[in-house]
């Protein structure tokens, strides 16, 4: 039941993601999927199997990484 | 009992998360949205995530500490992140939708 709701939220981020007028809208939509499916990863880790939890840190830091050169890039 | 606090904290972060969205979807500008993306960030997704720390606490492994690591990286890079795009919003003129000016 609860990954319907944060899927019901990850769809409407995404809707943002679509329609957003400018590009710090659309960064700013797919760093909050980013934290919404390292959420799934963990919680599918700790359904299943915990080794699959590294993965989670790894799309977080690349997440992180990825914003932080946009948001560099755009202002030079 | 454990199992029915993380059930409660569980749906209290999807609360916070549904909410977010629905700001996200209907705030007026940029600068509005950050506010609903923090809310997603940090009061959704780490409310579930703690709530799964909670659910395996008392077996404590190297994949609880592995949690408790994501939550504090989690909660370190957002707030750099949303900042960082708000710096680069406003050095390239992103204006907000209802400016605020100061009379004189």
């Amino acid at each position: 039941m609860i990954e319907y709701i944060f899927g019901l939220a990850l769809s409407l981020v995404g809707l943002r993601l679509i329609r957003g007028p400018t590009f710090a809208d659309r960064m700013i939509s797919a760093d909050t999927i980013a934290n919404i499916l390292v959420l799934f990863i963990v919680y599918y880790s700790v359904m299943s199997n915990p080794a699959y939890i590294d993965i989670a840190i790894v799309i977080m830091l690349l997440s992180f990484l990825g914003t932080i050169a946009v948001a560099r890039f755009v202002v030079k | 009992m454990i199992d029915f606090i993380t059930q409660v904290l569980l749906y209290i972060g999807g609360i916070f998360a549904v909410i977010g969205a629905i700001g996200m979807l209907r705030f007026p500008d940029f600068y509005t949205r950050c506010h609903a993306s923090t809310m997603i960030s940090v009061g959704g997704v780490t409310l579930a995530l703690f709530a799964l720390v909670i659910s395996q606490a008392f077996a404590l492994s190297v994949h609880t500490w592995k949690m408790l690591l994501i939550i504090g990286l989690l909660m370190l890079v957002s707030p750099t992140n949303t900042h960082a795009l708000a710096n680069a919003a406003y050095k390239v003129g992103i204006k907000p939708e209802k400016l605020v000016e100061e009379k004189k």
